[in-house]
């Protein structure tokens, strides 16, 4: 090995210079990373390398420098180019200028198999290192360096490939300039040229090539106004504070003086961000943009703590709007109310920017500004506005498009960023649905549904004239079991269907009980491109109307799927059981299998129901399928029985579907998911498959399983359910899951006849706990396998192959376990064979698939509450006018909901026949607070929702022409679980408590840069509630005293007498209110004449109450009388 | 000021070693006329020179053993050693504990007990640092001591091994050194494989401690056959002197 010194001049914190001598070794073995590479054996195989390699018959191989590499990342990044070579003269450069992020997109390109690109270690290479002349620019010695590396592959690939050097600093001439060698096959091209050349109808890259290259004039343009602006900085003040140098955020992050951590924004409060500081500081707030300093959601960034005398309480209100920023106001107001006090920060480094490509609309109203500069605000409302350049934003209003940002200088509001493409108009269901993708992350390959050609060349043929058959070599190879009775029970029209079932009853009172998986990974190799994508996508992602696969249709749909008369491939696990149902013996292979029937899951329950006959089944398949139903479930009863005894719990989420109008594409209908026995039956039995496996899998592989963790739930996320279940008595003990499960079961036993109370429970206990993920078991001690919710010690993703990446791998690694897998069929590649044992990789694909599990549940949830909107907006249409922008003309949409979470100005409420959830507020933004009519009119409502149109039901209660001290008349108490409103003069009390139900109007909030969002307006208490109803107080009203509040106990009295209601009329409450208010302008006129006080005496009289029509009619009279003597 | 990337996913180490190959060594010995024996060793970029004088009459009569040699160690790092000149005292206690340890590898290897009542002293001087300072010095006293003719039952080869992001490397130069490594310095008798010295100043998993050993004990090995060579080239050198 030859040596040699690299030796530069550095300046240094303190502003010496120093020089570094470095030690460079060149290597002859450096590998090309070509299939094409002559030499034999490639000499990618005489090194120990993971890498893909570039391909075997290529057009051309693609080599771009350093200027191409730094600014038009996002155009390498495209799919489209495969086959580049990235130098490592090009990376280390990007390192050197601190380019990180640059830098990870571009080992990103290079980690994904399917793009066939490679690094080349050129600056080790003995053939290919340049050494800088005197005087050299290291721009013109990079260079040389970069057509050395060309000239290199063209030698030692004998010529077989051309190479395109893409440059947009350099052209052809100067190469020859720069060696006067052969340079023939080598090109020289710019980025435009070449796109021109070879993707003459790629519009999607030219576009980008585009708004990149705009994005680039504008970055220059910034540079050349540098001075500029820094004078202008330092003369007025305006702008962030810079960052501190990052040895000093080291060094400070571990002597904690600082603290590290993923910057989050609070998705209902914009203006408060925090970071998890660690176990001794817990979480820390970031208020306001100041303090936040640049950092956008998802940073990972430093934090300083700033005194305590600032450190707040984190506010209860509901954000009223959420394209509104909240001032400061709202928080000194929380911080006198909750004792819960956390520490503030705030932000002065940031480690690592996690920038993503975002969805964005432009600013309304600024396609008619002049200049180029836009604004456009993200769909995501954590995200700040962001700057762009763009010559015709005429063509950008009411698009959705997507935005990245490039920098964001301490002088300037708002990030700065550039336009990368148009995805459609706003509010159109395909571009909404493109944009919950693009939110997510979700890779273009699998939104267009497409696999590449070489990975359905890899596909079993089925058609209809050739459908695919087992072949008689494999089918001696598996268990036959296609003589047993095998059954799915799946949702109706149900294409990939996993698993089957097969159960019977053996000699001396055994079951014989069977779980046959769909065996994907027979169909898809380890390393094949299938595979690799498979791997790349995850998840099949479901969409509340579509699905994006995870495998081709052939296969999800078709080869792989378990359909019925059909001969199939699987993986089975076959138990023997005893009559209680303990397991005596079990087996686990590989199977063929023929499936008797596909069930429905309503068909299935028909006949555990004990129907002779269901719908949609012959009568003779009935007859064989119904014992074997009912002892299905029979033995599954006992399994889950024992399993829920040892702490299983039983948990709840609101998850709707929808129904689709047959034409038109509207939807017909919402409905929350059905819970059939059946249901309980198919998930015991996968249950118990999966956790089956999971134990095999890690005797075979101890510290590289593919296991499921379900981490125990940190207590503070418990304290939403402790405090609800403490409002109707109960008390919940969550310190382990067998506790939570019994005290949830005895809640539940308890108030039986309230089944929505028990399911609001559930799922707040549902959504205290920690999220599940996968784990790689070298990664986590052995105690901390275990999965929480199913109280199992092992747990992994067994039994959906079709749809789930991590059941793959398990099925490979219980191949690999039951060693079965000839050595003559697997034509695995030796980069990836040792994935299933090599820990840190599995550990690192776990991280992948958690992530990628986790977006597409993210999405799968937008999606929902899109179709919930849109559902919303077919519903509040009115049909009579075409014109729906005007909100007045709603129809109103009434549901019954539950109150869920009680805040300072409204509460939430749940719906659960949609699976809604939305704010209703008591209290507008202006201070108003408003109460709908019925609500006075106590027990009264039933009937209102029919007749109630155009919001006339409303009474504003309007407190903004009187003087402050009259405003207090209506008070928003906020004791944990109710919400009392003192409505002025009626003398009233409403109470809201936790889990009352209300009725109320669903509504849309329509936006323009968002999605349209949900909320919902209080109609009326549901009947059987127990709001206090409305009393009057006669005396108070002739005393003039009208609009003071009660004191407590007062109330408290009322409601503990608690009479028969008045029975007023809608006419009349509306008439005393008015006339309340009239009394009130003229009180406050008189006091602010007079200037002085209304005596306290007499404010709080009380005479006994009289509850008599009467009564309130005579205080009508006073009231007139009243008016009289005041004017 | 991003951070350097230690291993390449190439697998290539910031000077192209991969993790398991050493650095250049060179060496030459009776490198000074005035010593009894000398050595000059590079690791890389890290030079050091071995002086050995003795065994002679022990300077103070307050240490003299009466059945055995006594080893002194006595070593310094030239202030410009390294790009920023710093000079140390001679009551630096970081060179005290080098010197403590290299006595410490040196006295069960040599033989003492051939030269009662005497002293051996060892001179080590750091020219130019670029990581792995205790392995080079080992060597190069190794070197010093057979060129003097001191009785020793084997070599003392010392090598270095770390933890480079995930994967073990030997030999690690000041870039690897300085970045947070768990690095581990043994020094081994290469015949028998047994080991004088193990020291590690950081914080390692002790999953990793085994990778690390095996690791260092095949480059005292190779360490061994290098030294071995140049030692076996003088020795021929000289005799050929003889001959003539």
């Amino acid at each position: 090995m030859l040596k040699t010194e690299n030796v530069h001049f550095r300046k240094t914190n303190k502003n010496t210079v120093v020089k570094r001598v470095r030690e460079v070794y060149l290597r002859k073995d450096i590998p090309c990373l070509s299939s094409q590479c002559p030499l034999k054996p490639q000499c990618h195989q005489k090194v120990v390398v993971e890498s893909s390699l570039l391909s075997q018959e290529p057009q051309y191989y693609l080599i771009p420098d350093y200027s191409v590499a730094l600014r038009y990342v996002e155009l390498l990044e495209q799919e489209e180019l495969t086959n580049i070579i990235f130098t490592e003269t090009v990376l280390q450069r990007l390192q050197n200028e601190d380019k990180s992020r640059t830098y990870k997109s571009l080992r990103q390109v290079v980690k994904d198999p399917r793009r066939r690109s490679v690094v080349f270690s050129n600056e080790h290479c003995q053939d290919t290192l340049v050494l800088r002349e005197v005087h050299e620019s290291i721009e013109h010695r990079d260079w040389r360096a970069l057509v050395q590396a060309a000239r290199w592959y063209r030698y030692h690939l004998l010529g077989k490939a051309p190479i395109i050097l893409l440059s947009e600093q350099f052209t052809q001439e100067d190469i020859y300039i720069s060696s006067n060698m052969d340079t023939s096959g080598i090109v020289v091209m710019s980025l435009k040229t070449y796109l021109d050349e070879y993707w003459p109808t790629g519009l999607v890259l030219h576009e980008l090539l585009g708004s990149l290259k705009e994005a680039i004039l504008e970055e220059d343009l910034d540079c050349q106004n540098k001075g500029l602006s820094i004078s202008r900085k330092g003369s007025n003040g305006i702008g962030y504070q810079e960052y501190k140098p990052m040895s000093e955020l080291e060094a400070g992050v571990k002597s904690e003086r600082f603290f590290q951590g993923v910057l989050r924004v609070r998705a209902n409060h914009r203006d408060q961000a925090f970071i998890r500081g660690g176990a001794n500081i817990g979480e820390i707030v970031i208020v306001g943009s100041e303090h936040r300093n640049r950092a956008v959601h998802g940073d990972m960034v430093v934090v300083e703590l700033l005194n305590k005398s600032s450190w707040v309480a984190p506010s209860t209100y509901i954000s009223y709007d959420p394209e509104e920023i909240h001032g400061a106001g709202d928080d000194e107001e929380g911080q006198h109310r909750s004792n819960e006090i956390k520490p503030t920060g705030r932000v002065v480094g940031i480690m690592s920017r996690n920038w993503r490509p975002y969805v964005a609309t432009l600013q309304e109203g600024s396609e008619k500004e002049l200049g180029s500069f836009h604004l456009v605000l993200p769909l995501d409302p954590v995200i700040p506005k962001i700057r762009i350049r763009h010559h015709d934003p005429k063509a950008l209003v009411n698009q959705r498009i997507v935005v990245r940002i490039d920098s964001w200088p301490s002088s300037s509001q708002y990030p700065n960023g550039h336009y990368v493409r148009s995805i459609g108009p706003a509010h159109d269901l395909d571009t909404e649905i493109s944009a919950i993708l693009i939110e997510h992350g979700i890779s273009v390959s699998q939104t267009t549904q497409e696999f590449s050609e070489g990975s359905l060349r890899e596909m079993p043929i089925n058609t209809s004239d050739n459908p695919w058959i087992p072949e008689p070599s494999e089918l001696s190879r598996r268990r036959d079991l296609r003589k047993h009775v095998i059954f799915s029970i799946d949702p109706p029209n149900c294409q990939d269907i996993d698993d089957a079932i097969s159960i019977k009853e053996i000699s001396n009172g055994n079951i014989e009980f069977g779980v046959h998986i769909a065996d994907v990974s027979y169909f898809v190799k380890e390393g094949s491109l299938t595979d690799l994508e498979a791997r790349a996508r995850g998840t099949t992602i479901y969409l509340s109307d579509r699905r994006f696969d995870m495998l081709p249709k052939v296969l999800s749909e078709q080869v792989c799927s378990l359909r019925h008369h059909v001969d199939r491939y699987a993986m089975s696990v076959i138990w023997i059981l005893d009559h209680e149902a303990n397991i005596i013996d079990a087996w686990f292979g590989r199977s063929v299998i023929r499936s008797a029937c596909e069930m429905e899951y309503e068909q299935a329950q028909g006949l555990l129901d004990g129907k002779d006959v269901v719908s949609g089944l012959d009568a003779k398949l009935c007859k064989q399928l119904k014992p074997l139903v009912i002892l299905l479930a029979k033995t599954m009863r006992k399994i889950r029985a024992r399993r829920i005894a040892g702490g299983g719990l039983e948990l709840e989420s609101s998850e709707v579907k929808f129904k689709f109008k047959e034409e038109g594409g509207g939807i017909s209908d919402i409905l929350p998911k059905q819970s059939l026995e059946v249901h309980q039956v198919i998930e015991e039995a996968m249950v118990m498959a999966n956790s089956y496996v999971a134990k095999k899998i890690y005797e075979g592989f101890r510290d590289s399983a593919m296991l499921r963790h379900h981490p125990p739930p940190i207590d503070s996320h418990f304290k939403m359910l402790l405090r609800a279940a403490e409002s109707r008595g109960f008390t919940i003990d969550t310190s382990s899951n067998l506790a939570l499960a019994n005290s949830l079961r005895d809640c539940a036993a308890k108030s039986q006849d309230d089944i929505e109370f028990v399911r609001l429970l559930k799922t707040m206990a549902t959504m205290a706990m920690s999220e599940a993920c996968y784990i790689s078991s070298g990664s986590k001690p052995i105690n901390e396998y275990a999965h929480y919710g199913l109280a199992l010690d092992f747990y992994t993703h067994f039994t959906s192959p079709i749809r789930r990446y991590a059941d793959l791998v398990v099925h490979r690694q219980l191949m690999a376990c039951l060693k079965s897998t000839e050595p003559s069929r697997s034509h695995v590649s030796p980069i990836t064979s040792d994935l299933l044992k090599n820990g840190f990789k599995m550990e690192q694909l776990a991280d992948h698939l958690n992530y990628k599990n986790r977006e597409s549940k993210l999405a799968q949830k937008d999606s929902t509450e899109l179709f919930q909107t849109l559902y919303v907006l077919q519903k509040t249409k009115n049909p009579a006018a075409i014109n729906a922008e005007s909100e007045a003309e709603d129809v109103l949409f009434v549901e019954t909901g539950i109150i869920s979470e009680i805040r300072e100005n409204g509460f939430f409420v749940f719906v659960p026949r949609f699976g809604i959830k939305g704010p209703v507020y008591l209290k507008e933004k202006s201070g108003e607070i408003i109460i709908p009519l019925s609500v006075l009119q106590g027990g009264k409502s039933s009937k209102e929702g029919v007749d109630l149109h155009n919001g006339d039901h409303l009474i504003t209660v309007s407190g903004c022409e009187m003087d402050t001290d009259l405003m207090t008349q209506i008070c928003l108490r906020v004791p944990p679980q109710v919400l009392a409103l003192y409505p002025p003069g009626l003398l009233c009390t409403v109470k809201f408590r936790l889990f009352d139900k209300v009725r109320i109007a669903l509504r849309l909030k329509r936006s323009y840069a968002h999605r349209h969002s949900i909320y919902m307006v209080l109609i009326g208490l549901h009947h059987n509630t127990s709001a206090t109803p409305l009393r009057n107080k006669s005396q108070m009203l002739k005393k003039g005293a009208v609009g003071r509040q009660l004191k407590e106990d007062e109330v408290n009295r009322i409601v503990q007498q608690d009479p028969e209601l008045a029975p007023l009329s809608k006419q009349d409450l509306i008439h005393l209110i008015q006339e309340q208010q009239k009394q009130f302008e003229k009180d406050s006129k008189i006091k602010r004449m007079r200037k002085q006080p209304v005596s306290s005496e007499g404010l709080y009289y009380q005479t006994p109450l009289d509850d008599s029509l009467y009564v309130v009619m005579e205080s009508f009279d006073r009231l007139r009388i009243n008016e009289f003597t005041l004017s | 000021m991003s951070r350097v990337e230690l291993l390449t996913p190439e697998g290539l180490r910031v000077d192209g070693r991969r993790p398991a190959e050493l650095r250049k060594i060179t060496s030459t010995t009776a490198v000074l006329s005035q010593a009894d024996g000398s050595a000059y060793l590079e690791h890389g970029n890290t030079k050091v020179l071995a002086a050995v004088y003795g065994p002679r009459e022990a300077r103070h009569r307050t240490l003299v053993v009466h059945d055995r040699a006594i080893i002194n160690v006595e070593f310094n790092i030239a202030p410009f050693s390294t790009g920023e000149r710093r000079r140390r005292g001679k009551n630096d206690k970081r060179l005290l504990e080098m010197a403590s340890f290299i006595k410490q590898s040196f006295e069960p290897v040599v033989i003492t007990t051939l030269y009662p009542r005497s002293q051996v002293d060892i001179y080590l001087q750091v020219i130019q640092q670029d990581g792995g300072v205790l392995q080079a010095c080992i060597n190069a006293a190794t070197m010093a001591l057979i060129d003097a003719g001191v009785a020793m039952t084997d070599y003392v080869c010392a090598c270095t091994a770390g933890w480079v992001e995930r994967e073990a490397a030997i030999d690690l130069n000041h870039i690897e050194e300085s970045s947070d490594t768990s690095e581990v310095t043994i020094a081994m008798l290469p015949k028998s494989g047994k080991v004088t010295l193990a020291q590690m100043e950081s914080r390692l998993h002790v999953d990793k401690l085994e990778a690390l050993f095996t690791l260092a004990g095949e480059g005292c090995k190779q360490i061994h056959q290098v030294l071995d060579r140049t030692i076996r080239n003088r020795a021929e050198e000289l005799a050929q002197k003889l001959a003539v």
